[in-house]
């Protein structure tokens, strides 16, 4: 009844093999009696004593006779090629043989078994059993009477071999079975009799002992050994139940009850032959690890079974008649498909575990058994199941199906497997942490938050479905856990709303420290959330100290610069830090520095108006930077100029001019200070003297800046002058490096509070000068050769000349006639004269030298414009020395002219004429401006001004020439002064341009105006007269007069207009090269508007 | 592994009260709901640790059924404890217990040390057992009470233990003859004192075990 209780299938087909014919005719009627199996052979003895065996193919086959009367057993060694034998060789003579089986294959057909040695029993009584330990060093042999012997030494060669006695006769009747087991230190003999059961220990000579003993016994074959299953069991059947047996005492049972015919083991599976009658048996094969049967049936039987071997995966049961049965397990496949379909999932699992299945046939298992369960409704026993299954099944399968029952607890446990075990996905991930949320398993979250062994793969995905569930301090935590600072950070920032700036400054911390950290980005990222939080900081904080200094151990601190504009409390420092070791392109970052020291420097000055601690400090700081700064290549002077301005920083304007080289504004700076300390005068005259060595033109700047007219809102205010001793060293230096001329000195002196005395020095060296008797001299000249040349026009215009040349100025051959006469008394003949002039109103010897004078005119230049242009520049660019004189050559050229003017010659000078007309008020101004300055002039004791303003253009020429800087600079500079210094100028144009220089001066002083004009109408009629080169220039360049006096007679000009040259004043307002220039460089001067 | 003592136990009761489950739990840590009925005897073992020595359990676990009764009966001989099983759920259950008690007092060596289990207190809604009941049963016939779940593992472990420890105690009061196996318990290899084949051996050893 006890079959009822455990599973059973049929996993076995028992069939009869056709094929044992052969061995039915080899026993020749004989009975089988014994068989043994192994080594892909089946081995089986008869009652004659003949041994056959069974191959592989079921070929049958005789090996010969090894015992003449009969075999009792034998066994087939596993780890050699012997077989034994026990059996009957005579009546009452017993032998155990040894049989090499190696030549077995060599000849199939005349195979013998080969004799290796016997060994001849010492008792008649018939033994029952026998055993050989594999190592071949033991032989047990168990008589029919209860006898049991024990064989010592090589038993296969009968040599030394010691013979004892284990058992004794006793009730325990004849012994069934006898086997050996191996352990790791000891050899253990099993032992069954009908009555009992024994295990001895055998490991020591003549030390052999009993372990254990049991009643009741089993019967021939009914006992059996597990060899090789995981627990080695001696197993012994019994009519009520089949027994297990370790060395260290009894083991389980199982309940097979039966009269037990036969046991046989092999491949886990227990073979029990139960004897139901005479001809019945029941068959039942049981599978001693997994706990079911796997076979079980009722066969009758002619013939009683007597051998069962387990070989090529069957097992081959023979009867005594030689019939052969075969059991043959049905494959894996079918087996599984049994239990699936008879919903035994444990039993499929535990088989195919014991069957080592791999991970993928367990999963589909697993998987099976999940979905009967969820299919019976046992929702929590399914998921257990799906949980064996993660990594090898898709997770959406198991989540898919719990997401329809919303088992959410179900989904829970599944989702924290497959994240224990990493195999988690994002989506996975998410959908934990919403289970866990909706659940409100607040401690789960913590843990998963908290505990360093979770991880998640994907911690991010986490922080995000934290962050969207509104869990910020989970996420932060996590995000914390994870390293990741930046969501950290992110966190903090945005989600939590008054987040704790100890945490804040921690995670800054670690980002900053953090080497995988990408900090740049990070900061860059949230630096404006973190300016904004810095904002409501105490600046004075501790934590706001650390946070400057993380911010400073970044490594994108000049990255986050930008961030922190207008934060000068945070900026100052990380700019201060990165000045500290500034790279070539930090320029601009050093500028800022500067520009944040010049706030907080003014905001201080605005604070408490005297000298603050702070604001030294500030200041120091300032001028260390000032200091440091222009290493940096990048440095930008002109900014640094500009932010010192705007803040009022003096020092700063100082030593940013310095460094610019812009001493004039220098000096300009140093002037305004002198003013309001009056100590400051040696600074002002210190700079002079330190920089006029290299740019004496600064002694004129100088001269300019003492001799500022005071304006209205100063004069209220207490000004300190200019001490004596500085304006006489700056007149003097004037004077001795030829920089000015005297009169626009004293013209300016004039106008300001200077005292007299400290000017005598000046005076007296002036007129002491020599060349004033040589301007006269020259002045002389002139007007002589003036006045010859004014005769000479009278004489041509009103006295008969006569032409008394003979020759022909061309052919140089006596003159015929016809003859033309020119007023220059050259004469031609009328034939040379067609041939050789170009133009029959101009005399040809003449017209040549009168080109040269007429120059801008020339059709050619007109023509190439451009080309003229161009070459200006080129040639600007290259004179360096004389730019002045290309400046005046071109001039002359006519290349500063209007070109409307230049092409309509006479409508041009019409308008010119009208123009004059109404610029006439400001003439007016200007003639009684000079008539004002004429009695200074005279008062002042200038006899004779004209020739003093002619070597005053001279010398200014002079001193223009030798100036390092461009010509291009120097008119950068003309505009930059003027407008600054010309609302209090008295003579502005003097400055301005040369020419007006000529005029003005002439103007003022009626006496000398004359002579003036005369010398320069010479130049532009009269060829023969020889004046300075540098005069000429500088008139020619005087384009409204060259124009005018082309057309007209300028002496008829002299009758219209009172005085020519008033024309040059308005005139040189469109023709100032310099008013127009666009290649002014404004970046020279930041001030300059 | 080697150990110092193995003690042989043995579980009793009627079918079902889940006396395998209890050595699963014990031996495997692990609950399985479905449990195949036992057929005849199964085993289990695990070490344990007492007092700093190592202790093997063995373990038999019996069938519960009336037909394997005669099987199970060979299994007290060498029995160290006995852990008597019942089901709080079921009355008829603790009802047999006084049935198993004198079985096993018939079979067993009269030091056996015996702990009365009343299983499956997880299902407490259920129970028909009150705890009192068992307590008082145990008092009366001098043995160790005890309530478990083998699918919580409530009390599993101590109830195990503690019969070890009893058992140990018994030891070293010199209760049990230590060298007889029959008393279920066995001295490891390498602590035995005498050689541990001196006591059987000669033909005295036959005798005995022809005997009984």
């Amino acid at each position: 009844m006890s079959f009822f209780q455990c599973r059973r299938f049929q996993f076995f087909d028992l069939e009869r093999v056709d094929r044992d014919l052969s061995i039915k005719e080899n026993l020749k009627g004989y009975e089988i009696q014994c068989g043994a199996s192994g080594r892909g052979r089946i081995f089986l003895g008869d009652s004659e004593g003949y041994v056959h065996s069974i191959s592989r193919q079921l070929d049958a086959l005789t090996l010969g006779r090894t015992h003449p009367n009969g075999i009792i057993q034998m066994q087939q060694m596993k780890q050699s090629a012997i077989l034994a034998t026990l059996g009957v060789d005579a009546p009452d003579v017993f032998c155990v043989k040894f049989w090499d089986e190696n030549l077995l294959d060599i000849e199939a057909s005349k195979s013998q078994l080969l004799l290796k040695k016997e060994i001849k029993l010492s008792r008649t009584v018939a033994p029952t059993c026998f055993a050989v330990h594999e190592n071949l060093q033991l032989l047990c042999v168990g008589f029919s009477d209860g006898l049991l012997q024990l064989y010592r030494g090589e038993v296969t060669r009968n040599r030394n071999l010691k013979l004892r006695t284990l058992m004794f006769n006793g009730d325990h009747g004849k012994f069934t079975g006898l086997f050996f087991k191996a352990l790791d230190l000891s050899v253990i003999l099993f032992a069954s009799s009908t009555q009992s059961v024994f295990s001895f220990d055998v490991t020591n000579k003549d030390r052999e002992a009993k372990i254990q003993g049991d009643n009741p016994g089993c019967n021939l074959n009914c006992s059996c050994y597990t060899d090789g299953a995981s627990e080695d069991h001696f197993i012994v059947g019994r009519s009520d139940a089949v027994y297990c047996y370790t060395h260290e005492g009894k083991g389980p049972c199982y309940g097979f009850d039966g009269d037990k015919h036969m046991l046989h083991y092999f491949r886990g599976y227990l073979l029990i032959i139960t004897n139901i009658s005479i001809e019945n048996c029941s068959m039942t094969v049981f599978d001693c690890n997994n706990k079911f049967v796997a076979f079980s049936s009722n066969i009758s039987m002619a013939e009683p079974i007597r051998v069962a071997a387990g070989e090529w995966g069957c097992l081959f049961l023979i009867t005594s008649d030689g019939s052969v049965w075969q059991l043959k397990e049905k494959d894996w496949q079918t087996k599984m498909g049994v239990f699936y379909k008879k919903n035994h999932y444990d039993l499929a699992i535990k088989v195919a575990k014991s069957n080592n299945i791999d991970a993928d046939g367990m999963a589909d298992i697993f998987r099976l058994y999940g979905d009967h369960l969820y299919a019976k409704g046992d929702l929590d026993g399914a998921i257990r199941q799906y949980c064996k299954t993660v990594g090898k099944l898709e997770a959406s399968y198991v989540v898919r199906q719990y997401l329809d029952a919303s088992r959410i607890m179900n989904l829970l446990e599944y989702l924290e497997v497959v994240h224990s075990t990493g195999y988690a996905t994002p989506d996975l991930t998410t959908l934990l942490l919403n289970c866990l949320t909706k659940l409100k398993l607040h401690d789960k979250i913590e843990h998963y938050v908290q505990d360093p062994s979770c991880h998640f793969l994907e911690p991010e995905t986490a922080i995000q479905v934290f962050r969207r569930g509104g869990m910020s301090k989970q996420a932060y935590k996590l995000a914390e856990k994870h390293h990741l600072y930046g969501s950290a950070l992110q966190i903090l920032l945005e989600d939590i709303k008054d987040p704790s700036r100890e945490e804040v400054y921690n995670i800054l911390e670690k980002i900053v420290l953090d080497q995988n950290a990408d900090a740049e980005a990070i900061l860059k990222r949230f630096g404006n959330s973190l300016v904004h939080l810095v904002g409501q900081v105490d600046s004075r904080s501790d934590g706001w100290k650390k946070i400057v200094r993380l911010l400073c151990e970044s490594p994108a601190k000049r990255d986050l610069v930008e961030l922190f504009i207008g934060r000068k409390e945070i900026l100052i420092p990380l700019l201060e830090n990165i000045c500290q070791e500034f790279q070539t392109n930090d320029g601009p970052l050093m500028n800022l520095l500067l520009e944040a020291y010049l706030i907080q420097w003014s905001a201080s000055n605005m604070a408490d108006e005297g000298e603050s601690e702070g604001d030294s400090a500030v200041n120091e700081k300032i001028l260390a930077l000032l200091s440091k700064a222009p290493n940096c290549q990048s440095w930008d002077w002109a900014r640094a100029l500009f932010a010192c301005k705007k803040a009022g920083y003096t020092r700063g304007e100082i030593i940013a001019y310095e460094k610019k080289g812009l001493h004039n504004d220098l000096l300009a700076i140093r002037y305004a200070d002198a003013q309001k300390t009056p100590s400051s005068w040696t600074c002002f005259i210190e700079t002079c003297r330190k920089y006029a060595r290299s740019k004496p033109s600064l002694w004129k700047d100088a001269f300019y800046l003492i001799t500022l007219p005071t304006n209205e809102s100063s004069q209220n205010q207490e000004v300190s002058q200019c001490p004596e001793a500085i304006v006489e060293e700056i007149l003097s230096k004037l004077l001795e490096e030829n920089l000015m001329e005297p009169l626009p000195i004293i013209d300016r002196l004039c106008k300001t509070r200077i005292k007299l005395g400290s000017v005598r020095s000046f005076l007296t060296k002036v007129l002491d000068r020599k060349d004033i008797e040589e301007d006269e001299k020259t002045c002389k000249k002139l007007q002589e050769e003036t006045s010859a040349v004014r005769r000479h026009i009278e004489n041509i215009r009103n006295k008969p000349s006569l032409f008394q040349g003979s020759r022909c100025n061309a052919c140089q051959q006596k003159l015929d006639f016809p003859s033309v006469h020119f007023l220059c008394l050259h004469s031609f003949h009328q034939q040379c004269f067609d041939s050789f002039a170009e133009d029959e109103r101009q005399c040809p010897v003449c017209w040549s030298k009168n080109k040269n004078i007429l120059g801008p005119e020339l059709p050619e230049i007109k023509l190439n414009r451009a080309a003229l242009d161009a070459d200006f520049k080129m040639k600007l660019g290259t004179a360096k020395s004389n730019a002045f004189s290309v400046l005046a050559d071109f001039f002359s050229k006519g290349i500063f002219r209007d070109e409307q003017v230049r092409q309509n010659h006479p409508s041009g000078s019409r308008k010119f004429v009208e123009k004059l007309k109404t610029y006439q008020p400001q003439v007016e101004e200007v003639k009684t401006e000079g008539r004002l300055r004429l009695k200074e002039g005279t008062k002042s004791g200038f006899s004779k001004p004209a020739s003093v303003t002619v070597t005053s253009i001279e010398s200014y020429l002079e001193s223009v020439k030798p100036e390092t800087e461009s010509a291009r600079d120097f008119g950068a500079r003309m505009t930059a002064t003027a407008p600054a210094l010309s609302s209090s100028m008295p003579f502005p144009r003097v400055q301005v341009s040369g020419s007006g220089s000529v005029t003005q001066p002439a103007k003022s002083n009626i006496g000398s105006l004359k002579a003036s004009q005369k010398s320069n109408e010479q130049k532009v009629i009269v060829e023969s007269t020889t004046v300075h080169r540098s005069i000429a220039e500088a008139a020619a360049s005087t384009t409204t007069r060259a124009s005018t006096g082309k057309n007209m007679n300028p002496f008829e000009d002299e009758e219209d207009t009172s005085n020519p040259f008033l024309s040059s004043v308005p005139a040189q307002k469109s023709s100032n090269p310099f008013e127009e220039d666009d290649d002014y460089d404004s970046s020279l001067n930041p001030f300059a508007e | 592994m080697s150990y110092a003592y193995l003690f042989k136990y043995i579980i009793i009761g009627d079918t079902g009260v889940g006396k395998s489950c209890l050595l699963l739990q014990f031996t495997d840590k692990r609950f399985q709901p479905v449990h195949d009925l036992t057929i005849g005897v199964e085993f289990g073992a695990r070490m344990i640790t007492i007092d700093g020595k190592q202790i093997k359990l063995q373990i038999w676990d019996t069938a519960g059924q009336e037909a394997f009764r005669s099987i199970t009966r060979s299994y007290y001989r060498g029995a160290a404890g006995a852990l008597l099983v019942y089901d709080i759920t079921r009355r008829d259950t603790f009802n047999h217990l006084t049935t198993w008690l004198e079985d096993a007092r018939q079979h067993s060596n009269s030091n056996m040390v015996i702990m009365l289990i009343g299983n499956k207190s997880d299902l407490d809604a259920r129970r028909e057992v009150k705890k009192e009941e068992g307590e008082v049963f145990a008092r009366e016939h001098g043995l160790i009470f005890m309530e478990t779940s083998a699918k919580t593992a409530a009390n599993v472990e101590e109830a195990f233990i503690n019969t070890a420890k009893e058992i140990y105690e018994k030891i070293q009061e010199g209760v049990f003859d230590i060298n007889n196996e029959a008393n279920g318990i066995k001295i490891g290899p390498q602590h035995s004192p005498t050689n541990p084949q001196s006591p059987a051996g000669g033909p005295g050893s036959s005798q005995g075990s022809g005997c009984c």
